[in-house]
């Protein structure tokens, strides 16, 4: 007999609270529950919860300072009482030292993080013609591209969970709602909300996919967005123009399993994507892709170019000819 | 952004810089986060500043292992729940749905919003009380039933029908925004 499944069991399960153990069976039975995906969006969104209040910092510190009175309770005051002056006087020339005091405690403070921030040298990681496999100290994982960088600011982990982009990387990051994950690219980030997604900063054009979650982009001019499961934005930082767009034509670089996936992609697409990949030359005059149909393909690990060829002929009218000595793919003909 | 080390050597040496960079830096944040469990911008604002003021009086021997944010946070959220249980607050379960887009008075003020952000927020702020409160911390806190249970002194199945009830009442919302 089925197992009858609550809204709190796909909850438990969403969660992973420890204080409930389910059975392979139970566990099957609730991602198999038709409330499972639509619980589990909500939940995701629900994380989009942002008060609409606004509390002033400057406000609050002024009802602060009314509600508890630390002026007579600060160093100023206690040197002001050990000199023996009234407080009412103005004692300028402590007052001066104080400030030389606080003034020559920051620089040597200042000195000895700047001694430390170079101690402790950020970690860059630059790919040539091989993909990286990245483990993260917070359990994150990356994946970059070829001839690309990441750079690991220090204290990543934990001070911060900043990292810098140039290049393409896939990012599977682990959630920590007190350390969120960002991506700093020239004039602009990205702010992790936990999630999987494709980034890309190349020659000033930002492009995020999202395959799973929401992330936040944000530029330097203030302008903010949230971006959802599905959605692809694009960021040229020449002109500082955002588009937004559903994804329905978009090839995804799987590269957790060293292989490709595309859904629902124009052939025109899959094949600029698939020199990139295999770093072939596309040799493409005169014929016209645009009735062909859609491709999709998932899971292809390891990925060899003579066998995607093969595929992507099997599903679209198209002779393509592949030259391993000069590395080039060749449109011969496309008949859609 | 003023590094936490700096912050915590102005706070030893007694000197009120400190706080107010505490205020500036984190005082926004850590009200958003305890208004997620105590929905009232005054209790809030007060509970807030006095987790400054321990921070405050306890400055000269302040010893934190964590981010001070992280800190802040735990010390905050542990001081509304003192709060709630102090309060002794009594909810009805068969409390209505409050009205939906009550507050639109201060548009102005708000923060721009994501379509769905805004359905999000309006969906939350209608549920009730206690089922608010318990979801709250399963979500933003991450607290598990059993913890929640006993922070708040009800039983695990209370935890897990105010749970599944603020689920339905969401999905219910969100589902009216996807729809229309």
């Amino acid at each position: 007999m089925k197992r009858k499944v609550n809204i709190s069991d796909i909850h438990k399960l969403i969660t992973k609270d420890d204080s409930f153990v389910f059975s392979d069976d139970d566990r099957k039975a609730i991602l198999e529950d038709s409330n499972y995906e639509s619980i589990n969006s909500v939940w995701e969104d629900s994380l989009l919860y942002t008060p609409d209040e606004s509390f002033s910092p400057k406000a609050g510190f002024d009802s602060f300072k009314n509600r508890f009175d630390i002026s007579n309770d600060s160093r100023s005051t206690h040197l002001i009482k050990n000199a023996g002056i009234d407080v009412k006087q103005k004692p300028r020339k402590i007052f001066y030292l104080r400030k030389m005091a606080v003034a020559a405690s920051i620089i040597l403070i200042a000195a000895v993080v700047s001694v430390l921030f170079f101690l402790n040298t950020a970690t860059k990681y630059n790919t040539n013609d091989n993909v990286q496999n990245i483990a993260m100290i917070d359990q994150s994982s990356i994946v970059l591209d070829k001839q690309s960088t990441l750079i690991e600011k220090p204290g990543y982990g934990t001070d911060h969970r900043t990292v810098v982009l140039n290049g393409k990387a896939n990012f599977d990051i682990k959630k920590n709602k007190d350390l969120p994950f960002k991506i700093l690219m020239g004039s602009s980030s990205v702010e992790v909300l936990g999630t999987q997604f494709d980034l890309s900063n190349m020659n000033g054009i930002i492009e995020l996919a999202l395959i799973e979650g929401k992330v936040r982009f944000s530029t330097d001019g203030g302008e903010s967005y949230e971006i959802i499961a599905g959605e692809r934005l694009t960021y040229v930082e020449k002109t500082l123009k955002i588009n937004t767009s559903k994804i329905d034509d978009y090839s995804v670089f799987s590269w957790s399993n060293n292989g490709l996936r595309y859904t629902n992609a124009s052939v025109s697409h899959v094949l600029t994507s698939l020199s990139q990949y295999f770093d072939y030359d596309l040799k493409w005059s005169g014929h016209s892709a645009e009735l062909c149909t859609k491709i999709t393909m998932t899971n292809i690990v390891d990925p060899k170019i003579d066998e995607l060829v093969e595929i992507i002929e099997s599903i679209v009218d198209i002779d393509l000819g592949v030259d391993h000595s000069s590395k080039t793919i060749e449109v011969i003909n496309i008949n859609c | 952004m003023v590094e936490d080390n700096i912050i915590l050597d102005l706070l030893n040496r007694s000197d009120e810089k400190g706080i107010k960079l505490i205020f500036d830096q984190y005082y926004r944040y850590l009200c958003h986060a305890v208004y997620k469990v105590i929905p009232d911008t005054h209790i809030v604002e007060d509970l807030v500043q006095e987790v400054f003021y321990e921070i405050w009086k306890k400055r000269e021997r302040l010893q934190i292992n964590i981010s001070l944010k992280a800190y802040l946070r735990r010390a905050s959220i542990n001081k509304s729940l003192n709060y709630v249980r102090a309060q002794r607050m009594k909810f009805s379960d068969n409390e209505d749905i409050k009205e939906r887009f009550v507050d639109d008075d201060n548009s102005h003020e708000k923060v721009e919003l994501s379509e769905l952000t805004e359905v999000i927020n309006q969906a939350v702020e209608s549920l009730p009380e206690r089922c608010r409160l318990v979801f709250s911390l399963s979500r933003f806190e991450s607290m598990s039933y059993k913890e929640i249970a006993e922070q708040l002194d009800i039983s695990m199945k209370t935890v897990e029908n105010q749970i599944s009830k603020a689920l339905k009442i969401l999905r219910k919302e969100i589902n009216i925004y996807h729809k229309s």
